[in-house]
């Protein structure tokens, strides 16, 4: 009885008792965090737009599964086609890796517009991989802008989810040599 | 009233301080001394770490034209700022905690030391940050002469102020501002030392020799539409 009335008490004091529209607010806000914090720390779905990656990617109106559980390069392999924060524009950037530490890479290629590494070999240093497009020839990556940091990388596609002729992984990526 | 309701409250609060924990504030412990005597000056007797306020950036892209200097955060450092940033080297899990001396655009001729702390994988210990700074070139950035670099576009060199524990841009080059989280601007713990984090250059026994540019490097050629 004596719990009853002190949280009857408790419950008087909320404003929001007897307004349904606020609680319909709030809990439109509270959903829209949760919904927030998994796209961002879970899993997204997001459309790239650009030529580098074709014909894995097309140039416009894609949909591809982002696990973002995979940030800072956790259990990404040469083959994965990853999501990550551009080192040098503001935005994000759509390649596949090629390299990570320790492996040889050819780090400037004929086809790279431009870039100071033309023709070189190169070690993929500790902490960095080396991406490319699949678009050799109209891809600006890792030719260009240099070894890519792992802390940069946001996510790995996962699956490609629209159109329905490319549903399913991305294809290209390493195959079993038994198979 | 069931335990559902509760549950989700408990998601929501969970998350709301994640969001804020990401864009907003974050508190952190400074472990390692490789900026004392700034931020946990006595951590190599006593293991004790200072708890630092972080203020964090707006990483939202912004649209991007050819005289753009938005880059990411680059309008907000100044030289002297003491930043987070995920360490592009050794452990990419782990953030670190560094002061910004010097800018894009700058010329560094940087210390040269065999690289801080053994066991790279699979790199000579005996490259220097110039070396490593060859291997690293990012468009735009330009080896000036023998010995120097010029910070390329989006790109700060980073010391830290105690110069012999430190690993920093002298062993990993110049760093990438993407690679930022946020600035350190109030030492919260212990109490006798909270306040604000001095952000100007304080003096260290660092050789490396930094000249301010003239311009800031503009958005790379390759970049721009």
């Amino acid at each position: 009885m004596a719990t009853r009335s002190i949280l009857g008490k408790i419950r008087s004091l909320n404003p929001l008792r007897n307004w349904i529209v606020p609680k319909i607010v709030l809990r439109l806000a509270g959903a829209g965090i949760v919904t927030h914090v998994i796209l961002s720390h879970g899993f997204d779905v997001v459309s790239p737009y650009g030529i580098s990656m074709l014909p894995t990617s097309a140039h416009d109106g894609d949909w591809i599964l982002l696990d973002k559980t995979k940030r800072r390069g956790r259990n990404i392999k040469v083959g994965d086609v990853i999501s990550f924060k551009h080192p040098i524009m503001p935005y994000y950037g759509l390649k596949r890796v090629i390299a990570m530490p320790g492996d040889f890479v050819l780090a400037g290629s004929p086809d790279a517009k431009g870039g100071e590494l033309e023709g070189q070999m190169m070690q993929v240093p500790d902490g960095h991989c080396f991406v490319a497009g699949d678009n050799q020839k109209f891809s600006r990556d890792s030719r260009i802008f240099g070894p890519l940091p792992l802390a940069l990388i946001q996510g790995k596609v996962t699956m490609f989810l629209w159109p329905l002729h490319s549903f399913g992984p991305p294809k290209g990526g390493l195959q079993d040599p038994e198979s | 009233m069931g335990i559902g309701i509760h549950l989700w409250r408990l998601t929501v609060f969970g998350c709301c301080i994640i969001s804020i924990n990401d864009h907003v504030l974050q508190v952190a412990a400074i472990t390692g001394d490789s900026m004392a005597p700034t931020l946990s000056p006595t951590y190599h007797e006593t293991g004790e770490e200072d708890l630092v306020l972080i203020t964090k950036f707006r990483k939202t892209p912004q649209r991007v034209d050819s005289s753009t200097t938005k880059a990411w955060n680059i309008n907000h450092i100044k030289r002297g700022d003491v930043i987070f940033f995920w360490t592009p080297m050794n452990n990419t899990e782990k953030l670190s905690v560094k002061r910004v001396v010097g800018l894009p655009g700058d010329t560094v001729v940087p210390e040269k030391r065999v690289r801080y702390g053994a066991g790279y994988k699979g790199v000579d210990e005996a490259d220097t940050a110039l070396d490593v700074a060859r291997d690293l070139v990012k468009n735009g950035g330009k080896i000036g002469g023998p010995d120097t670099v010029i910070i390329p576009y989006n790109h700060v060199w980073v010391e830290g102020d105690n110069s012999d524990k430190s690993m920093d841009s002298r062993d990993y080059g110049p760093i990438s501002l993407a690679l930022m989280t946020g600035k350190a601007r109030y030492v919260m713990w212990p109490w006798h030392r909270a306040g604000p984090v001095v952000t100007e250059l304080v003096k260290t026994k660092t050789k490396t020799k930094i000249t301010p540019g003239v311009f800031r490097p503009p958005v790379p050629k390759e970049y721009m539409e």
